[in-house]
């Protein structure tokens, strides 16, 4: 008798904390799993910019991009791209001015494969969602990163708390009893959350790991005066020498390139971050693509900026920072091959769909009881579950479309596109509260499909890299986009007609019913 | 090596379900005799075992053990599916 009570305070436990953050929850997973597509959405928001593998062009091209425009700046630095992704961006700072942070930067310039700066549409790319999933948005970012922090930690409770409500993990396994309403919702949510279960719980611990110096800094603070204390020592920068004033040329940026690949064992830098260029004193750093190791963290090599000698090299060596950077690396996921990738993607999935799975459920269980009379908490769940579950991935779709459809001159065009999104979502949130809600689900979930699947059509009709071209070409990442979007779309567009046909239980299901209703008890 | 992964994973998951009874009956009519179980739930944990060790073969320790969580999950998902829409295609031949 116990033991029952203890179960059912944790099944209140499940649905209650589920229920409080689920709605922030389905966009942290949705985005989260999308960005494991970030660099191929980015290659696909920039169509001006092929891909390439030459980095040795691409540096040159900065340097000479910089030599021309910034030659007496403090420091110059070149962002490498990285193996899934295109372009290359060169940037300076002047002297005596702060280091950039956030925005977009006035100095930077684009660099194409053939070494020239090209102008690209001012674009996020899949950093929108890559950022929206942790610092949320319009809100202060460590707002955002806390209010991200509260979720994942209730996300924890509910994994745990719905591990021990689960009465027949093991006998319920492989269980999926489609057609029966409340029933099949929950057999739905359980397989999804069982079968994944791994990834559902190192995801979301990994989460709150990358954010812990912020949610949990009591260690830091009890021996550092500061956190930036803190963080100053646990990554110490190379501090950068004074210029000496005495003129020097750079050392051959291809021969940066190969001290590097012979360091690390074939590995490319990422970035390169140049002090006092052009200056005796010159310093170079390059730090390694973390899509090479699986933890996360600096890997990094100072070179001599006129010899090329090596000064010193760095990467995570205490066993806490390999500890938490192997954590990290898990939960981006930079590290991972192609194939591992797609499994990542494909738990994501699973984790977004048990998320929405969970919140539709609690609308289901209670509707049967409500029989038709009115309740303000249904009435604001079920209207929400519509608003999120289909309308956020329609806002995200909304992003895309802003990004092939707004004008190229638009003043802050990048943000816009934020904007179209977060306006979609509001609409969509409005519009759910104001029809019926099986109109509300099938014209969501119709209308999100419709715009995935004719993104790919209009990309080949107005585009020069639609999926015939991508094909010609050989671009994988752009094929993948493209099929991708017609993938998704048709999936939203198949659950539209599955919420608007529900489909009669069918003979085997019948005949098996009185057999499962025995097995069961 | 991946692919070998996943039919290990989807081979070894199609196994531990059939040892279960009420697939079994879904599937054959019957439950399954005891031997049989047994010798099933054996069969499959040697399936997923060797899933695992191709996995590590295909990415190395350290990706693969990774790696290998997502082959289980890929490799679960169709089963279910099978055993929902239609069990029947489960059947294997039974013993003389």
């Amino acid at each position: 008798m116990k033991k029952q009570g203890f179960r059912q305070s944790q099944a209140g436990l499940h649905t209650w904390t589920g229920l409080l953050v689920g709605w922030i929850l389905y966009l942290i997973f949705l985005n989260g799993t999308v960005s494991y597509w970030r660099e191929e959405i980015t290659r696909w928001s920039r169509p001006e910019i092929a891909a390439t593998k030459d980095l040795e062009t691409v540096a040159r091209g900065a340097i000479t991009h910089l030599t021309a425009t910034a030659p007496k700046a403090a420091s110059w630095t070149i962002t490498l791209p990285e193996e899934r992704a295109s372009g290359a961006v060169a940037t300076w700072k002047a002297k005596g001015k702060p280091a950039f942070r956030r925005g977009t930067d006035p100095n930077a310039v684009t660099i194409g494969p053939d070494g020239k700066p090209v102008t690209v549409r001012d674009t996020e790319g899949g950093n929108a969602f890559y950022r929206l999933h942790f610092d949320l948005r319009y809100i202060p970012v460590l707002w955002g990163r806390w209010v991200v922090g509260f979720c994942t930690m209730f996300m924890l409770v509910a994994i745990v708390s719905g591990v021990i409500t689960h009465k027949k993990i093991f006998a319920d396994f492989f269980t999926f009893r489609p057609g029966k309403g409340q029933r099949s919702w929950l057999d739905a949510h359980n397989a999804l959350a069982v079968l994944s279960l791994p990834f559902h719980a190192m995801i979301t611990y990994t989460g709150l790991i990358t954010l812990m110096v912020l949610y949990m800094p009591f260690a830091a603070t009890a021996n550092y005066p500061t956190l930036k204390a803190y963080y100053a020592d646990s990554a110490p920068a190379a501090k950068p020498p004074k210029p000496s004033g005495h003129a020097a040329p750079l050392v051959d940026i291809g021969q940066v390139l190969r001290i590097a690949e012979t360091t690390w064992d074939g590995g490319k830098p990422t970035v390169i971050r140049i002090d006092n260029p052009g200056d005796k004193a010159a310093l170079i750093t390059a730090y390694r693509r973390p899509s090479e190791t699986l933890v996360d963290g600096r890997h990094e090599i100072v070179l001599d900026g006129v010899t090329g000698a090596i000064r010193s090299t760095a990467e995570p060596s205490s066993s806490g920072m390999i500890a938490r950077g192997g954590m990290v690396g898990l939960h981006a996921a930079r590290f991972s091959p192609m194939t591992l990738r797609w499994f990542f993607f494909l738990s994501g999935v699973a984790g977004t769909a048990m998320v929405a799975t969970g919140l539709i459920m609690w609308t289901s269980k209670r509707r049967a009881k409500l029989e038709g009379r009115r309740h303000f908490g249904f009435w604001l769940v079920e209207r929400l579950n519509i608003g999120t579950v289909a309308g956020l991935p329609l806002a995200m779709t909304g992003f895309l479309w802003a990004n092939r459809l707004l004008p190229l001159n638009l003043a802050n065009r990048g943000d816009w596109e934020v904007h179209v999104m977060a306006l979609t979502w509001l609409a969509m949130l409005l519009y759910a509260f104001v029809r019926p809600p099986r109109r509300a689900w099938i014209e969501q979930l119709g209308l999100t499909g419709l715009a995935l699947v004719l993104l790919p059509v209009f990309d080949q009709t107005a585009t020069a890299r639609g999926l015939i071209d991508s094909l010609k070409a050989g671009d994988g990442a752009l094929v993948g986009m493209e099929l991708g979007l017609l993938g998704l779309g048709a999936a939203f567009l198949v659950m539209a007609w599955r919420v608007a046909k529900p489909r009669a239980p069918r003979k085997t299901e019948r005949a098996l019913a009185p057999k499962l209703a025995e097995a069961h008890g | 090596m991946i692919v070998l992964a996943l039919l290990f994973s989807l081979l070894g998951f199609a196994t531990l379900a059939l040892a279960m009874d009420r697939h079994h009956q879904a599937v054959h009519r019957t439950r399954p005799a005891k031997r049989r179980k047994r010798l099933m739930q054996l069969g499959g944990s040697a399936a997923l075992t060797l899933s695992l060790i191709a996995s590590i073969q295909a990415w190395g320790p350290a990706y693969g053990s990774i790696g290998w969580l997502g082959v289980l999950s890929a490799g679960a998902a169709p089963v279910l599916l099978v055993l929902t829409y239609a069990p029947h295609r489960l059947a294997i031949r039974r013993k003389p």
